[in-house]
């Protein structure tokens, strides 16, 4: 059992190259991904996922990630899919007025030609949705993130819905990771030095040994928390009514443009998927 | 300015079991001013700083800041007022990064964006933490976070800040930086200061020194006033700086200094002009000191190790570069080294956590990190006490901690037993009080007690405790030094003492190793490692006071040893030299 | 609505072990099945809810499910209304499983939000993904192993960390002597 966990994990992987794509104003970078999210869902087929798997391209050649390194991050996708799409296909149900062209049958298993392309759909459609997503994680810091995301729901404000007190509940959790997983590595140390193998026995028994790191992980932690509840209280913190940011943003030209990108090939595929349903 | 009149706190308040912590506290602070606020633990000094910064609501009396009274309704505009520097940085910090943080205050008082920004970088540049504006604050060094707590509280541009207790859990080279920076806030930023804490020796050159006892004002002066009343200090549990202790034991020796003296400068400042006897060139001091050199059989043997941590990433770090000693049975060691000096490391790879990249080490001759070696028979064999070991007790109660080894060693109940109250015992712990006593509702020393008998309930022949005295304030130092001593003593243990200052512990050891950046490099008694005590002072090793004390006279006094471990040596050095009559004689 | 600060840091904080447990992998116990694992990173949702009521539950709900969904690597998470919405709704089933039950035994009660809160999550998380067709209906039994190890953990878990945590509010210094025997 590694006993080091990386101090430095954030939400996602942002990867510091400045590329166009990182350059964009963060909540450029989220309706963008948004906009792909739901024209994939809108998608029918093959040919309307098209222009989606090919503006996935373009935006990956635009971040100026390494392909491979990109890759890599698809292992456990594929890993996945290993297991879902046979079922897909397997279990592929006939649409009606459609002719299927079975290669096997059995009671109501079959491999058919529509089955797979079904299959292939379905995979096509997840590695869109996937790949919007994760160019989002690896091209905008957490802060940025939050700061964007504050700032698209500021009419949610006037709805009464606390914003601000979402993004600092999020600001918070980030602040402690790091100091818990120091908290965790301490407390399995000290087990470990006093005879503990958490990388022997059974499931139960490798269950069991978390249970004594789980408690004191929560306690203290529930204890720290007492703590920054005063220190927020003699920073003068008080909820987000009156507060002011530091930070802002702006949006140029070229959010324009990637925005004007993203919603031709996204709504090509949702009009051909919505009128066509290929 | 700040004025507390008859003010009062009571935990509980209006309860049974009401607890009154301030009883009538009357006191002014005026701007600008660095006060120090000293007293042991129950005498009221944190109680009185969280009711400074409004955290806490006054039982009855009257605070008042810059005109304001303190009242539900003032609260807020007292908190800005007066700033509070938790002990631990990271209960206070709440962004991510340095820049967020220090704008937090500033946003919660809804400044405008300009001006945040403005005040944010002007703070980030006069606290040198520029280049650290966009980093992760979970990246950086204890220091650096303080200092990054201190310039948030800062941002709001208070009247007063007070640090409470920020020296006791760092390490000395930063408490200084600290006492710097405090005073530099004095001098450039006009604010006043309150600096709360145990360690005397800190407190020399502060405006006022205000000494705290039973939630009531015990003594108000400067620090010449405070600290020439040594008898009164001991009254309530304080004592003077060592040096303050020599220079009034010089006097009584008949050489006659200012009292009190106060730092080592001052006491080397004094004596230089006063007629002196030259006695030649030093002689090794009690030369009978040396231990015998016992032949130790070689338990434990680490060769050639190399350790990088996170190998293969970017975030790669050094911990060992070659480390090479030996370890004898039944011998005392002390492993000292500045902070980064890989002490820490070395003892995770002694002890199997982690597996050195290259370099062997053996244990009974034995690798152990060879195929089939069982790393869970060595672990019982060699017990760590790891820093801060409060921080690692994971069962409820006391009783249930400590048996944990024998309970999973399968050893039958009345045998457990047996070794969890001898273990609570060795500790200073009363077995029948303590075995069924909640982890939780202890103190922190109690708590290290119960991790050192955690420890020592798997019956190891090799203790090995990290730093086990820091972050305690002097006196449970003090308390837990002797408890140490005891046990290397009674028990036919090989022991090895994890440090970085030269003190009553590491005077336990048979022998010293010194370690820098990774290596072994240096090793003999700690008399011999004095010798050259500028090189122990150059790779960041703490030097006690005593020693620190002969190092800054040697500057003047060329035949000045630094060999020297007690304070009554250096009395008597001192003597030797300065005194009206030949040679010192030991007074108690 | 209004969140207090005490709220925000509490769910802050229960949200970040939320998060170790990803990222160290703690969180997942592996199961034999095809999927691979059993997770208990939702417990802390469950907490939140029975520590510190609803609103502690969905903010710290909402937090685990936007982690799931920016660090999904299986391609399955990145439907907010497979990752973040069963999530949000943990929080609200184990609080009111909890207040109905925790006018008797405590640890029943908290057992019992445990158990409600996982299903909550197994349930609402499997049923959004055959809805969305993105797991066919026939996978749903490979996910049975997995689903009853998670209820079990969780409603053990549950248990224990909310009676440690009530033990230190409640400022009791001395356990009742056991018969244990062992110290």
């Amino acid at each position: 059992m590694s006993l080091e966990f990386s101090r430095n994990v954030t939400f996602g992987q942002y990867i510091d190259i400045r590329s166009a794509v990182h350059n964009l104003d963060p909540r450029t970078k989220m309706i963008c991904a948004a906009v792909i999210m739901a024209c994939a869902f809108m998608t029918r087929g093959l040919i309307s996922i098209a222009p989606l798997f090919a503006l996935a391209i373009i935006v990956q050649l635009a971040t100026r990630i390494p392909i491979g390194y990109t890759l890599r991050g698809y292992r456990l996708l594929f890993r996945t899919m290993l297991f879902f799409v046979p079922f897909q296909v397997l279990f592929y149900q006939a649409i009606p007025g459609v002719e299927m062209h079975y290669y096997w049958r059995w009671w109501i298993l079959s491999v058919s030609y529509e089955g797979i392309l079904g299959g292939i759909f379905t995979l096509s459609r997840v590695i869109v949705l996937y790949h919007s997503i994760n160019t989002l994680m690896f091209t905008t810091t957490m802060m940025d993130l939050s700061d964007g995301a504050e700032i698209m729901m500021d009419p949610l404000k006037k709805l009464k819905f606390p914003v601000n007190e979402f993004v600092m509940t999020m600001t918070i959790a980030l602040k402690f990771v790091p100091l818990l997983i120091t908290e965790l590595e301490r407390l399995m140390r000290a087990q470990i030095a006093r005879g503990v193998r958490f990388d022997q026995g059974s499931v139960i028994a490798r269950t069991r040994k978390l249970v004594p790191v789980l408690i004191p992980l929560f306690v203290n932690a529930l204890s720290r928390a007492e703590i920054l509840i005063v220190a927020m209280n003699a920073r003068c913190y008080r909820g987000g009514e009156g507060r002011t940011k530091r930070r802002t943003m702006h949006a140029t030209a070229r959010d324009v443009i990637a925005g004007v990108i993203v919603l031709l090939f996204g709504g090509l595929g949702a009009y051909i998927g919505r009128t066509m349903g290929i | 300015m700040i004025q507390l009149t008859d003010l009062t706190y009571d935990y509980n308040a209006g309860r049974d079991d009401a607890i009154h912590a301030l009883k009538g506290v009357n006191l002014t602070i005026k701007p600008g001013e660095l006060v120090a606020l000293l007293g042991h633990n129950g005498s009221g000094k944190s109680t009185l700083a969280k009711v400074l910064a409004a955290v806490y609501m006054p039982t009855s009396g009257r605070v008042e800041v810059n005109g304001v009274t303190l009242t539900e309704d003032s609260a807020y505009d007292i908190r800005r007022q007066v700033g509070l520097v938790f002990q631990r940085p990271d209960d206070q910090l709440v962004a991510n990064r340095v820049i967020d943080d220090i704008a937090f205050g500033p946003e919660n008082l809804g400044m405008p964006r300009e001006q945040i920004e403005a005040r944010v970088q002007a703070i980030l540049a006069s606290l040198g933490l520029s280049a650290l504006a966009n980093s992760q604050i979970s990246s950086l060094s204890g220091g650096e976070r303080q200092r990054v707590a201190i310039a948030g509280v800062l941002a709001m541009q208070p009247a007063c800040l007070i640090l409470d207790e920020p020296t006791t859990m760092i390490a000395p080279p930063l408490a200084r930086n600290l006492l710097r920076l405090a005073h530099e806030l004095r001098d450039n930023h006009g604010v006043s200061v309150i600096h709360i804490t145990h360690f005397m020796h800190e407190v020399v050159d502060f405006d006022r020194i205000i000494v705290m006892d039973g939630g009531n004002v015990f003594m108000d002066g400067t620090p010449q006033d405070v600290f020439l009343r040594a008898n009164e200090l001991r009254q309530v549990g304080l004592d003077v700086p060592l040096v303050t202790r020599l220079g009034a034991q010089l006097m009584h020796h008949g050489i006659t200094i200012p009292q009190p003296v106060l730092t080592p400068n001052q006491l080397r400042d004094a004596l230089v002009p006063l007629p002196r006897q030259d006695i030649g060139v030093t002689r090794p001091l009690q030369p009978t000191d040396q231990p015998p050199q016992r032949t130790h059989d070689t338990i434990i043997a680490i060769d050639n190790v190399h350790f990088t941590y996170m190998q293969g990433t970017p975030m790669a770090s050094v911990g060992l570069s070659g480390a090479t000693c030996q370890i004898g049975k039944g011998e005392i060691v002390a492993l000292l080294g500045g902070t980064q000096a890989g002490k820490s490391t070395l003892i995770e790879c002694i002890n199997g956590l982690r597996k050195p990249q290259h370099g062997t080490i053996t244990v009974d001759g034995k690798e152990i990190f060879a195929k089939g070696y069982d790393i869970g028979a060595l672990r019982d064999r060699i017990g760590i006490v790891f820093q801060q070991p409060e921080t690692q007790l994971f069962e409820e109660t006391v009783g249930k901690d400590v048996s944990f080894s024998p309970r999973r060693r399968g050893l039958p109940p009345e045998q457990s037993r047996a070794i969890v109250e001898e273990c609570l015992t060795a500790v200073g712990l009363d077995y029948q009080t303590f075995r069924l006593r909640y982890v939780y509702a202890l103190s922190g020393g109690q708590k290290r007690r119960v991790a050192i008998a955690g420890v020592l309930a798997s019956q190891p022949e090799v203790l090995i405790l990290d730093e086990p005295v820091a972050g305690l304030d002097p006196r449970g130092r003090t308390e837990l030094a002797n408890l140490i001593a005891r046990l290397t003593k009674e028990r036919n243990l090989t022991v090895i003492l994890v440090g970085n200052t030269i003190d009553e512990l590491a005077e336990l050891a048979d022998r010293a190793i010194v370690m820098h950046e990774g290596r072994v490099v240096d090793q003999g008694t700690l008399r011999e490692l004095l010798n050259d005590a500028d090189m122990l002072h150059g790779i960041g090793l703490e030097l006690s006071e005593t020693a620190e004390i002969a190092r800054v006279l040697r500057q003047h006094i060329s035949d000045m040893p630094t060999n020297l471990l007690h304070v009554d040596e250096l009395r008597d050095v001192i003597v030797q030299r300065y005194g009206t009559t030949q040679g010192g004689t030991h007074v108690a | 609505m209004k969140i207090n600060v005490r709220q925000i840091v509490v769910a802050g904080v229960l949200s970040a072990i939320a998060i170790v447990l990803g990222v160290t992998q703690l969180g997942f116990i592996p199961v034999p099945n095809l999927s691979g694992s059993a997770t208990i990173m939702h417990i802390p949702v469950i907490l939140g809810a029975v520590l510190e009521g609803p609103i502690v539950g969905v903010l710290v709900g909402a937090i685990f499910g936007i982690y799931s969904m920016v660090t999904d690597t299986t391609g399955l998470f990145t439907n907010p209304i497979v990752s973040v919405l069963p999530r949000l709704l943990i929080g609200v089933t184990s609080y009111y499983t909890y207040k109905s039950l925790s006018g008797g035994n405590g640890a029943v009660a908290a057992a019992a939000a445990g158990v409600v809160g996982t299903l909550t999550n197994t349930i609402l998380v499997v049923g959004a993904l055959v809805a969305f067709g993105l797991i066919p209906a026939a996978a749903i039994p490979t996910i049975v192993p997995q689903a009853l190890v998670e209820v079990v953990l969780a409603a053990i878990i549950t248990v224990l960390v909310a009676q440690g945590v009530n033990l230190v509010r409640s400022g009791r210094t001395t356990a009742a002597d056991t018969k244990d025997g062992n110290y």
